[in-house]
């Protein structure tokens, strides 16, 4: 494989810059698991529900293909605050939208979906069907590297990554709402580290 | 699922690493990695992930817990909180942190108090938290905050109360004299308040001038009842769950820890520690230091409402201190007699309180001022022996007493009575309490050197006056103090010693002059110096850790 097919996020930049709109796809693609991430977390953490986080990933997406030609920055850092700005306005609006929701129910609380699946839940599929995920990441920098490693995992590892480090949940609170106990809580993190470790090891 | 030992290794090393991560501090990786130096790669992942998760600020997950929380800063959306709405920070204390909120249903303000979840480790915690708050719910009086909710959201234990706009006593101390009048009429509102939830059964424990909450109207409100019992533990003091309670508000019951001799009278205590702030502008017993406050607090009488604050009328004054009393068998019977007092008082009427007589007054007035009272009992005490035994020997001996040596005796005493009113007095103002400390050590070390001179010298047995100095100057709590006293005895000692070797060798008669006796007695003046000032160490190494745990 050479570096047009596994390319680096400047590079895309680059390139959807010049009008490519295969590389600006590949571009916005490569972020969308990160972006579903950090949308489930930041509005997780404001509600302490469980929230369905895709429509905010896509609104964002969105939001993003329309400004791009405002986006200044080359590097793989500046790109993915930029995403995270605007996902942080539409988080907002978000958590306004959710809150005028429960006012009209009477404060009652309102997952927007309840599953134990965590895929259901707005953490999207990793990115590319196309080749594994550890190839078409392999020069890319660590944050979505790591995201989409954490994708590649099985949902309870997930799960407990989000909650105790993208949540900064304690594990008590880890425990409860993954409704086991402490101690089984802390080592199904301990194994999900490894195994995220080894995920990522596989790639270099 | 069960952890292999190697398991819980690794798993305390991530788990430690990624505490301080999230918490903002710096992680010491190197000694981390001296443990398993094959988690480098582990760590480095943790690093990672913590630079995706969403900036903490704002982060309400479990409020006052997480680092960079610092609560609703202004123009931030609204926190939903179930039925609530979180509207801003008002307040933060020991248990956890207050907001105001709105009720969306009702539509109406109130204050939410979010518990600490190490408040309530154990779910015999949270049962009896639940009780508690539920028990104070159905308490509903004018001058009580109500409680309207008790629950529990997302793990998150709150209790949701009436909210009232003003300032707390604390506040208002802070910004102004308040008045007598002010003073009497506040004080016997709040007494009729406590007296009603002590017929609820419910007894406060922790009334002070920050619980109770003055609205629009000046109108007081006593706010976060009988919850502290919850926070307490059953018998002794421990690590996790130390006394409940602020010290200077503190009845001596539930300072010593005797959770079985709280009631309410222990309010009545707190109710005079409060009327005591407001007539004289500071609690019966503050110091710098808790575990001294404490000591205070167990021991000691506090100072005349009358000496602080020369306007405040004496009727008053006996009022407060019947309040304070040491035993709580002392104190008024009920909240509501206190009220009746104050009210009383307000009226002009007739007291239900007496005066002290004199023995009363005589035993407090010695707790008051224990280092002067000791002083004198100690004086006294040897001149009564001094003239005993002198008599005695007449009687026995037919040895006529030495008037010359005995005037010069009592003069002495006399003088070193007078010096410790004197000290007394300046140790008494704040300024000049630490000096005056040592000023009284020295003089008491100097006199001690004079009637040994006017005495035997070394040949009297009266040199046990300076290990007496010595281990009399470490109930001042102060190891710097027991070092100068111990030198000064040394140096005193010394002085002796050239007395007894050339200025008065006549004093060596009958008596062993072999230098070993002062090498020993030297010694043993230090050694005494060490023990002493050794354990006054390990007492304010315990104080300190007690001021750790008592924000």
């Amino acid at each position: 494989m050479d570096d047009t097919e596994r390319p680096k996020v400047s590079e895309l930049i680059e390139r959807a810059r010049r009008g490519d709109v295969e590389g600006r796809e590949r571009l916005f693609g490569l972020c969308r698991t990160y972006l579903g991430y950090v949308a489930r977390c930041q509005v997780e953490s404001w509600l302490r529900v469980k929230v369905d986080a895709s429509d905010l990933v896509q609104q964002t997406l969105l939001e993003a293909h329309r400004d791009f030609s405002g986006f200044q920055g080359t590097c793989e850092k500046e790109w993915l605050a930029w995403l995270r700005k605007i996902l942080a306005h539409n988080a907002a609006d978000f958590v306004r939208r959710y809150h005028g929701t429960a006012k009209r129910q009477a404060g009652r609380e309102v997952p927007f979906r309840d599953s134990a699946d965590s895929r259901s839940r707005g953490v999207p599929e990793p990115a590319a069907p196309v080749g594994t995920p550890s190839q078409e990441f392999l020069r890319l920098d660590t944050e979505l590297r790591v995201t989409a490693a954490l994708a590649g995992l099985p949902p309870d590892y997930q799960e407990v990554i989000v909650l105790r480090n993208l949540q900064r949940l304690p594990f008590n609170d880890v425990a409860e709402r993954m409704h086991r106990s402490r101690p089984a809580v802390q080592m199904l993190w301990m194994r999900a580290i490894k195994k995220l470790q080894q995920a990522l090891g596989d790639d270099q | 699922m069960s952890a292999s030992p190697d398991d819980q290794e690794v798993l305390s090393v991530l788990d430690d690493y990624l505490a301080r991560l999230q918490a903002g501090e710096a992680a010491d990786r190197g000694t981390l990695l001296r443990r398993r130096p094959e988690l480098a790669a582990a760590l480095d992942l943790l690093d990672a992930l913590e630079s995706v998760a969403p900036p903490p600020a704002g982060d309400p997950a479990v409020p006052g817990t997480e680092p960079g929380d610092s609560g609703l800063a202004p123009g931030e959306v609204p926190r939903p909180f179930g039925q609530y709405e979180l509207l801003s920070e008002i307040g933060r204390g020991g248990m956890g942190v207050v907001y105001k909120a709105r009720q969306i249903g009702l539509d109406r303000i109130v204050a939410i108090k979010m518990i600490l979840a190490s408040h309530l480790a154990s779910s015999e915690h949270v049962r009896r938290f639940q009780a508690e708050a539920r028990a104070a719910a159905r308490v509903e009086h004018s001058n009580i905050v109500h409680i309207h909710d008790v629950g529990q959201i997302h793990g998150q234990h709150y209790f949701a109360m009436e909210y009232v706009e003003g300032e707390s006593l604390a506040e208002r101390i802070a910004r102004e004299t308040v008045d007598l009048d002010t003073a009497v009429r506040l004080l016997a509102t709040v007494a009729r308040a406590v007296d009603h939830l002590h017929q609820q059964g419910i007894v406060h424990r922790d009334l002070k001038p920050l619980n109770i909450l003055l609205d629009s109207t000046a109108q007081p409100h006593v706010t976060d009842f009988g919850l502290a019992k919850v926070f307490t533990p059953d018998s002794e003091i421990t690590a996790t769950g130390v006394i409940a309670g602020s010290p200077p508000y503190m009845a001596p019951e539930q300072a010593a820890g005797r959770n079985a001799d709280v009631g309410p009278a222990t309010d009545v205590y707190s109710l005079g520690a409060i009327l005591y702030e407001l007539l004289t502008g500071r609690p019966p017993f503050r110091r710098e230091n808790p575990l001294d406050t404490l000591m205070d607090v167990l021991g000691r009488e506090p100072m005349l409402p009358r000496r602080l604050n020369p306007r405040v009328p004496r009727g008053l004054e006996l009022i407060c201190l019947k309040c304070l009393a040491k035993s709580p068998g002392d104190r008024y019977s009920s909240a509501g007699a206190l009220a009746d007092d104050l009210e009383r008082f307000a009226r002009g009427e007739a007291l239900e309180v007496r005066p002290p007589h004199l023995g009363q007054r005589l035993w407090s007035w010695t707790r008051r001022q224990p280092a002067l009272a000791s002083r004198f009992a100690a004086l006294g005490l040897f001149y009564v022996a001094f003239v005993a035994v002198d008599t005695l020997k007449y009687l026995l001996r037919q040895i006529p007493p030495d008037g010359q040596f005995h005037g010069r005796i009592a003069v002495l005493l006399g003088i070193w009575a007078t010096v410790s009113i004197v000290c007394q007095r300046l140790h008494d103002s704040q300024r000049w309490s630490i000096p005056a400390r040592f000023v009284w050590g020295t003089l008491d070390s100097l006199l001690l050197l004079a009637v040994l001179r006017a005495a035997d010298g070394l040949a009297s047995p009266l040199v046990v006056g300076y290990p007496l100095l010595i281990v009399a100057s470490g109930l001042w709590f102060r190891v710097r103090f027991v070092w100068f006293m111990t030198l000064l005895s040394l140096i005193s000692y010394v002085i002796l010693m050239i007395d007894f070797h050339y200025w008065r060798p006549q004093l060596q008669q009958g008596f062993d002059t072999d230098p070993d006796r002062h090498v020993i007695n030297l010694i043993a003046l230090v050694l005494l110096g060490l023990a002493v000032a050794y354990l006054v160490h390990r007492l304010r190494t315990l104080s300190s850790f007690y001021r750790r745990q008592v924000p």
